[in-house]
């Protein structure tokens, strides 16, 4: 029986070999389309000019350039003087691995730097909101939202661009301050979104572990409601009228709805840390 | 080493890729094992890539970095990335006869990538495992 | 062992074009993509240096659809010839199926093909294959130099040298006129779909 199945699939696969692969007499040059020319000499070790080893250009490699997406600052003399500069090294390194040692150095850092510019508010904001991403990432790591790692590094660049280009104004600082404010606004905004999203889904799977969770859920999410300023409800429409404040006002706004903001965002930390321990 | 990949581990391992990284917005990616036979492979609907080949030389590729890790004294290299202007690729090694292969745009961080690339591995580890 | 997927109902073959530097493995998959690919539709990938050498691996992959349910994906590879690529020879062996050993006909190649040969051996017991039982072919390539009155060695030669232990099938080749390059393919292909349904057994 095995041998007549053998002779079955050999039977087929040389009927279709000869199928796909009949000669057909179709003239086809395929002499003339390959110039090469058999030689009788031995084979040498042919090498291409690529592999040639031309020492000369090893001597001066380049320093590293910065990975333009990041959109780093390229400006090595100022950073090197500046107290960002141990910052910067993290920054980068977080781009290539996240892992809980970079993202501990990082808020540690960030902190460090707190209170070198404690008495600058602009600066002091950029730091905080950095801490407050620092954190989130650190806690999430992979279930953090894909956002929060672009907002870092926007966050980071700006910052940068604020303390080490010589030629931005107050009021320019605080128009890229704002701007980057915003941003974070946008990724806490999706970041909700996707907290609920994956409650949604959890309930779905299990109706019944949905119901005991369901009022557990709305306590963990009502200290972040509780904290926002009264006129958060307004918070959707009052941002187009940041855009036509004058930047002092808008910057003073700004620095209100973000410190509500930071504290709001510890709290819904705690509130994730508190449900992945319960999850455990 | 002898696989042996049903139906259902197949399904589980389609499943683990598409939510690990397919939903995280990476363009495509691929299990490969060393020889370069595909074994699952997903994508955003938009790719029209050669996957074969590209298993085939990724096999290659990733198999010629190893001999040359084992030339300089490591045993491996943590990672093997290669960066495009628009898309990049990345190698992840999956127990010692498996490849993920996954190709991202520049939305994505690689940091965060490798993150989630540990996470699938980490899944389908435990499906392949005896 | 052929690679079996059992979702897609899909075989995967690796055949491995094996031999010495410049001995015309390369050839031998060119003149298949280029006489078939318009029926096969496919591309023939190429990893080689500006001299046309083999680098790392060519690589024609086609289907020859559909047999006994299973969709039969054929992967013809070639390795690069030169010695110093023996870890890359090594590479391209991995998950091999069956081998189209290409000798060089050319008289002054005769050592060559032998210590081919040995490496192959050598390079297949890495993987715990044997080169006595693993599906192979031998393919005496470049017959037609005779006409052009460069000294080639006798086939009663080559066959003492490479063949008399193995007894496999073996074929007088041009792989520039594309004399029994097809015929070399098929004759491998089938065996190993033999060889495979014994295997699956």
């Amino acid at each position: 029986m095995a041998e007549k199945n053998d002779g079955t699939v050999t039977v087929e696969v040389e009927k279709r070999l000869e199928d796909i692969f009949r000669e057909d007499g179709e003239s086809f040059d395929f002499l003339e389309e390959n110039d090469d020319s058999e030689d009788s000499s031995p084979v040498e070790l042919e090498v291409s000019p690529d592999f040639l080893e031309d020492n000369s250009s090893l001597e001066h490699s380049p320093p590293r350039e910065l990975e333009e997406t990041s959109g780093f600052e390229e400006d090595g003399s100022g950073l090197d003087q500046s107290p960002l500069k141990d910052l910067k090294t993290i920054v980068l390194s977080i781009d290539w691995e996240i892992n809980d040692e970079d993202m501990t150095r990082f808020v540690d850092q960030v902190e460090t730097l707190k209170l070198v510019y404690e008495y600058d508010r602009v600066i002091l904001l950029f730091l905080q909101i950095l801490v407050s991403l620092g954190k989130y990432i650190r806690a999430n790591k992979g279930n953090s939202h894909p956002n929060a790692i672009k907002v870092l590094n926007s966050v980071y660049t700006s910052l940068e661009k604020v303390l080490l280009q010589k030629d931005v104004t107050a009021a320019e600082k605080e128009k890229i301050l704002l701007v980057e404010v915003q941003r974070f606004k946008e990724l806490e905004e999706q970041v909700a979104l996707k907290r609920a999203a994956a409650h949604r889904k959890k309930d779905t799977k299990s109706p019944q572990e949905a119901e005991a969770k369901s009022k557990g859920k709305e306590n963990d999410m009502a200290p972040i409601e509780k904290s926002r300023p009264p006129g958060s409800a307004e918070e959707v429409v009052s941002r187009p009228d940041m855009n036509r404040m004058a930047p002092h006002e808008a910057f003073a706004y700004a620095l209100e709805e973000i410190k509500q903001m930071i504290k709001a965002e510890f709290m819904a930390l705690r509130a994730e840390l508190k449900l992945w321990r319960e999850g455990q | 080493m002898e696989y042996s990949l049903g139906q259902e581990e197949l399904d589980v391992i389609d499943e683990v890729l598409q939510e690990n990284l397919i939903d995280l917005g990476v363009n495509c990616v691929f299990l490969i094992d060393m020889a370069g036979n595909v074994i699952a492979n997903l994508d955003n609907g938009q790719m029209e890539h050669d996957i074969y080949s590209l298993a085939a030389l990724a096999a290659g590729n990733f198999g010629a970095v190893s001999e040359m890790a084992k030339i300089i004294g490591e045993d491996e290299f943590s990672l093997l990335f290669h960066k495009g202007e628009k898309e990049s690729i990345h190698f992840s090694k999956v127990m010692a006869d498996f490849l993920l292969v996954t190709i991202f745009g520049k939305e994505i961080s690689l940091g965060f990538l490798r993150l989630k690339v540990a996470e699938a591995v980490g899944k389908i580890k435990n499906l392949l495992e005896p | 062992m052929a690679f079996v997927n059992l979702k897609k109902k899909e075989v995967q073959v690796k055949v491995v074009y094996y031999g010495p530097g410049r001995g015309g493995k390369t050839t031998n998959l060119e003149y298949i993509y280029k006489k078939f690919n318009k029926r096969i539709k496919t591309e023939m990938v190429t990893i080689k240096t500006h001299g046309d050498r083999t680098l790392f691996f060519d690589f024609l992959p086609f289907d020859i659809g559909k047999i006994k349910g299973y969709d039969v994906k054929i992967q013809l590879y070639t390795v690069p010839g030169q010695v110093k690529y023996d870890s890359t020879r090594r590479l391209v062996l991995r998950g091999v199926d069956a081998i189209v050993f290409v000798a060089d006909s050319m008289k002054i190649r005769r050592e060559k093909n032998i210590l081919a040969l040995k490496n192959l051996q050598k390079n297949l017991i890495s993987y715990k294959k044997s080169i006595f039982k693993i599906p192979l072919v031998l393919q005496y390539n470049k017959r037609d130099l005779a006409d052009q009155g460069i000294p080639v060695l006798p086939i009663e030669m080559l066959e003492k040298d490479l063949n008399s232990q193995l007894k496999a099938p073996s074929f007088e080749a041009s792989a520039m006129s594309g004399e029994n390059v097809v015929q070399t393919m098929k004759q491998i292909i089938s065996m190993t779909m033999r060889s495979l349904q014994r295997d699956l057994k």
